[in-house]
């Protein structure tokens, strides 16, 4: 048990100069192109003051970003898991889905906009369904492979001790096909991130980080643009790093494959 | 007569090729045996137990438990596989009360108590599967199959991957456990010596097709381990698989 604590520790130490290292490029870049170049690149501290300044209203961009994402991402989530699973389980909705999965999988998310123009216009439920149709593949995709990887004679047990269907679902198909499902959420979860922020951009109205970055474009605000960045990083880094690392953890740690 | 196996013939085909693994096998097993079905890889003796415990339909034939076909799995034949099958996200309770049904509600920690007990491993109840050895965690799947109160226990290689000396061991606290627990007992090895430690009696395979080529009834006199006429019974099978006197052609 105390060297996998370490193990963590250290993990915990090499993160925290890994932000460091990007803390400190971000610096020296500012400083080169301020002195030697004389452009307004902002240094950390300036970005971290605008993120704080009320009139700029950064945190309610972000709260109305986060809010957006985490829409998209449980409904991505609840259907991408349902349907990973019956395709899992049945290979007749499998051959019939999974075309279908396969170009999910294919479109960059830009190119919904315009589907996502035509059906729901400018706004909330735009960049939602953009979101969801973004983070829905990988979800879909590795929850049914974590259900098809699970060990026949697993499953040949269950079947001897006659569990009933919702006992062999609950206690061996689905923390058996936990590993992949979560797997799945990441990337689905960092999918959907990264086109929030376009999305909003693109089709984004009157708030969201991704709309106050591009504001910034015109304000020529630059130290807020980069206070919106910083938010953005720090919000994913949270929940990469915290939130989905630490259950994958969890879970490995319990089956003794750490 | 708790089972019995009538005319079974098996074939598995692939594209390429068609292996007859079991041919005419006819075999009845009593209440209360121990029976070893021995045999080298290959001669389908994994099948047949498949086919007891209801995983694999036989392609002509069938098999009896009780005088009715076995038409699927059931909780009335528990299984003990070669490998490990605990549920690596459990741990030892919560993977011998899976086994238990829910009409056995009442008194299921004191089950689970008496299992680990039989086996040998009391206080391990809150392990995971992957805090324990090879061996334990057999005797896990063996407690997990103590506790569904089947009359037998269908065993595919339990000890095959693990040390001699803990193989040893673990057949000598099997015979404690099928003393005490009046269960029948169908076990297959490709050990012909633990074949004839522990069982009550023995059944001999050939390979390809797999046919009952043997049958000794040790349950009148069971030759003690190692003794001169243990030795000659195994010399005795040994002779009928063909391995005393290998083919000149074959030497090396």
């Amino acid at each position: 048990m105390n060297h996998i604590k370490n193990k963590t520790q250290n993990k915990k130490e090499g993160q925290l100069s890994g932000i460091l290292m990007i803390l400190l490029i971000w610096i020296l870049l500012a400083a080169y192109q301020r002195i030697a170049l004389d452009k307004p690149f902002p240094y950390p501290w300036e970005a971290i003051l605008a993120l704080l300044d009320p009139s700029q209203n950064m945190l309610l961009h972000a709260g109305a970003s986060l809010l957006r994402w985490g829409s998209g991402f449980i409904l991505a989530s609840s259907l991408g898991i349902v349907l990973g699973i019956i395709m899992g389980l049945s290979p007749v909705v499998e051959r019939l889905f999974s075309p279908l999965v396969t170009v999910l999988q294919l479109i960059p998310g830009l190119a919904w906009i315009p589907i996502t123009m035509i059906v729901f216009g400018l706004g909330n439920g735009a960049t939602i369904f953009m979101i969801t149709v973004t983070a829905i593949a990988p979800i879909i995709i590795n929850t049914r492979s974590g259900i098809q990887q699970i060990e026949t004679v697993l499953l040949q047990a269950a079947q001897t001790m006659e569990l009933s269907p919702r006992r062999t679902f609950f206690r061996v198909i689905l923390p058996g096909a936990a590993p992949s499902i979560i797997s799945g959420l990441r990337t689905g979860a960092a999918n959907g991130f990264r086109v929030l922020i376009s999305a909003e951009m693109v089709v984004g109205s009157s708030l969201g980080l991704g709309y106050a970055l591009y504001q910034s474009r015109w304000t020529l605000d630059y130290q807020a643009a980069f206070g919106a960045l910083t938010l953005i990083i720090i919000i994913g880094l949270i929940v990469e790093r915290v939130i989905f690392s630490s259950l994958d953890c969890h879970i490995r740690q319990k089956r003794g494959l750490l | 007569m708790i089972l019995e196996f009538r005319g079974i013939d098996h074939r598995y085909r692939s594209k390429e090729s068609e292996i007859h693994a079991l041919s005419g096998i006819d075999l009845k097993v009593s209440e209360g045996e121990f029976l070893c079905i021995v045999g080298s890889s290959g001669c389908g003796k994994t099948s047949l137990l498949h086919m007891a415990a209801g995983l694999l339909q036989p392609e002509s034939g069938e098999v009896l438990f009780r005088g009715k076909t076995i038409t699927g799995p059931g909780r009335d034949r528990a299984v003990v596989f070669q490998e490990s099958t605990l549920m690596p996200w459990l741990n030892v309770e919560e993977n011998i009360l899976l086994a238990m049904d829910s009409s056995q509600k009442n008194d299921q920690k004191e089950a689970v108590a008496n299992a680990l007990e039989t086996v040998g491993l009391r206080g391990f109840d809150h392990a995971m599967p992957h805090e324990l050895s090879g061996g334990m965690k057999q005797k896990v799947s063996i407690a997990r199959s103590l506790v569904m109160n089947s009359p037998i226990l269908l065993m595919d290689e339990p000890f095959s991957s693990l040390d001699e000396q803990t193989r040893a061991r673990l057949n000598r606290e099997m015979i404690t456990i099928w003393e005490k627990s009046q269960k029948t007992v169908i076990f297959i090895t490709h050990s012909i010596r633990e074949a004839l430690t522990l069982g009550s009696r023995v059944v001999l395979l050939s390979v390809r097709p797999g046919k009952v080529i043997g049958d000794w009834d040790l349950s009148r006199e069971k030759p003690s381990v190692d003794s001169i006429p243990f030795n000659t019974l195994a010399q005795k099978i040994r002779g009928s698989m063909g391995l005393c006197c290998p083919p000149k052609e074959h030497t090396t």
